[in-house]
């Protein structure tokens, strides 16, 4: 941990300046880019003219640039090419989605990393430790979408058991008012909206969930390996401690340290996998909203994805290391 | 065991046209869907009756070639600015590493999936994002171990004899930061595999009809109902694969001995 929180803080503001500016390169300045391909698809002069001037195409990069850094401060991220309707209104739909997605896949993470984790370590060196770290290294080797569709082979298809596309299904009549499942039915007292809901996201959660967990497991065993030869450890033993309190009290608390620090790392994996996961299975988050974006050259809608999916990374990173400074006492007081 | 499978996958990509039983892009006969096993069609035919196998031949040509580019490249630049930021330090380092924080803001996949969108598909592009996207992980590593090598007594020494920098970065730290940098790349190469795999179901990256691996996947899962072992069959491949490279860079953790970096 070189930096401090403060400095953390501090470089946010350039952190997200840095962000939105490599968007407006990716999609803006770079040949090929989305805005002027649509252009040239455009037939008809006159309407090409009018998007060209509404993007403000016409005018020196420079210019292009300073606009879309005041929009980006209104939180203005302009229209849909497609549906016409503003870009901010679809992230609204779609970026909950996403978030329940990443949320539930987080659980089945780290539940199966870190119990696989501590048992490795209890086991080090003997075969339920091989087994474990086999696993995990073939878990993280298996493409996202691959084991997607293996879920629906096996559970969709030839079980029957659970939906293989889709967040709800299409006979139900769900009104989003936050447009998170869970709160809407405890809001408007339909619980029964929950299980249909479950129902779908159990899938691709599994297929982010048990990708990613690989990696916590790797982490957990290594840092369970790393806080048992502690001398305060050991000191404790000698102490005549009992071997619950001490794995509790000293063990525990050291390692799950070692785990939140990357906690924020795998948040990263787990948008990216929900990105393909969403495609995998047509959940209309704002990964799949971002692919359909590309092949409908609908560029405002990608550039808005990819600031929102970054601008949460950030967060979450934000929040991670905020936690750690909440867990370790040595942090707090700097 | 890993190394042997790496080799396997090399060998069938180099020598693809003379094992392929099959063309890889026209149609082998009238029989489309064969299930794998089936006479003539050790891994079945695809929906347009093209041999599976002969097609997961020369779909390992992409994935060999997309994620050992990329990796090249990508340790090519990373190499350069992790020296750089680590051995000079000072405002060079925290405008170089800022930059790395700003790519590093995105999920990794998706920041690929952006370039390629604002480049287009093919080969070369997919390429560069994918290896835009791992450039910050060689650069943070690198530079974390300049910065600890350009302290040490040898590198003091090399400035005091009055040696210039460059030759100093190249000549003395380069040397003693390579290790780690190796094991890195082994496992960079399984992910940038898993990417390549991913753009091109996605539709972004090779595209159709050239064989890879990740398109077969997605052609497949039109057809789950009809032969799961379309979509299945590809799928393996790229497991085994990325599985190999990631067992490899394991072994050469524990043979090169080096600390896990966090």
């Amino acid at each position: 941990m070189g930096r401090t929180l403060t400095t953390r803080l501090l470089m946010l503001p350039l952190l997200l300046w840095g962000v939105v500016t490599l968007v407006f390169i990716l999609l803006r300045v770079l040949p090929g880019d989305a805005a002027t391909l649509l252009t040239v698809q455009v037939q008809s002069q006159t309407v090409r003219d009018q998007i060209v001037a509404e993007l403000g195409l016409d005018r020196p990069l420079i210019e292009q640039y300073a606009l879309f850094l005041g929009d980006m401060l209104r939180f203005d991220m302009g229209v849909s090419y497609i549906s016409g309707r503003p870009v901010t209104e679809l992230l609204w739909r779609s970026v909950p989605v996403t978030v329940e997605l990443a949320v539930m896949s987080a659980l089945i993470m780290g539940v199966l990393g870190v119990s696989t984790g501590m048992l490795a370590a209890a086991f080090r060196g003997r075969w339920p430790d091989l087994l474990i770290r086999s696993i995990a290294t073939i878990l993280f080797s298996v493409p996202w979408f691959w084991l997607g569709i293996l879920l629906i082979v096996i559970f969709s298809v030839q079980l029957g058991w659970l939906p293989s596309f889709g967040r709800l299904p299409p006979q139900v009549d769900y009104q989003p008012i936050t447009n998170f499942v869970v709160v809407d039915a405890i809001l408007t007292g339909r619980p029964g909206l929950i299980g249909h809901w479950l129902a779908h996201i159990l899938l691709p959660a599994l297929t982010v969930g048990l990708t990613t967990a690989g990696f916590v497991t790797r982490i957990t065993r290594t840092a369970f390996l790393e806080t048992m030869i502690e001398d305060y450890v050991r000191t404790a033993r000698m102490k005549g401690m009992g071997s619950w309190r001490v794995f509790w009290m000293h063990v525990f608390r050291n390692a799950a340290l070692a785990i939140v620090t990357i906690f924020g790392l795998m948040f990263g994996a787990m948008l990216g996998g929900s990105v393909i996961a969403e495609v995998v299975f047509s959940y209309p988050g704002v990964g799949r909203q971002m692919i359909d974006a590309i092949f409908q050259r609908d560029y405002p809608v990608v550039q808005g994805g990819a600031l929102v999916v970054a601008g949460l990374y950030i967060l979450v990173n934000l929040a991670t290391d905020l936690s750690y400074a909440l867990i370790d006492p040595r942090l707090r007081a700097s | 065991m890993s190394w042997t499978v790496v080799a396997l996958v090399l060998l069938a990509a180099v020598l693809a046209p003379v094992l392929a039983p099959f063309h890889p892009i026209e149609p082998a006969g009238s029989d489309r869907l064969l299930p794998p096993g089936a006479p003539g069609h050790l891994l079945g035919t695809d929906q347009f009756g093209r041999d599976v196998l002969s097609r997961i031949f020369w779909g390992a040509r992409p994935v060999i070639i997309i994620s050992l580019a990329a990796v090249v490249l990508a340790v090519g630049i990373g190499f350069t600015v992790g020296l750089v930021a680590g051995y000079l330090g000072g405002w060079v380092d925290m405008v170089l590493m800022r930059l790395m924080d700003v790519v590093l803001a995105f999920p990794l996949i998706l920041l690929a999936i952006v370039i390629v969108a604002a480049l287009g598909p093919g080969m070369v592009n997919v390429i560069i994002a994918i290896a835009v996207s791992q450039i910050p992980i060689f650069a943070r590593l690198v530079r974390a171990l300049a910065a600890r090598e350009a302290r040490k007594d040898y590198v003091l020494a090399a400035q005091a004899g009055g040696f210039r920098n460059l030759r100093i970065m190249a000549r003395e730290i380069a040397p003693n930061v390579v290790g780690p940098v190796i094991v890195q790349a082994s496992s960079t190469v399984a992910v940038a595999a898993l990417f390549s795999a991913a753009l091109s179901y996605l539709g972004l990256g090779i595209q159709p009809p050239t064989p890879d691996w990740g398109y077969m996947v997605k052609e497949g899962q039109e057809l789950l109902f009809l032969s799961p072992s379309a979509a299945l069959v590809p799928g393996i491949f790229i497991a085994v694969f990325v599985t190999a490279w990631n067992f490899i860079g394991d072994d050469l953790r524990d043979v090169l001995a080096v600390e896990e970096v966090r």
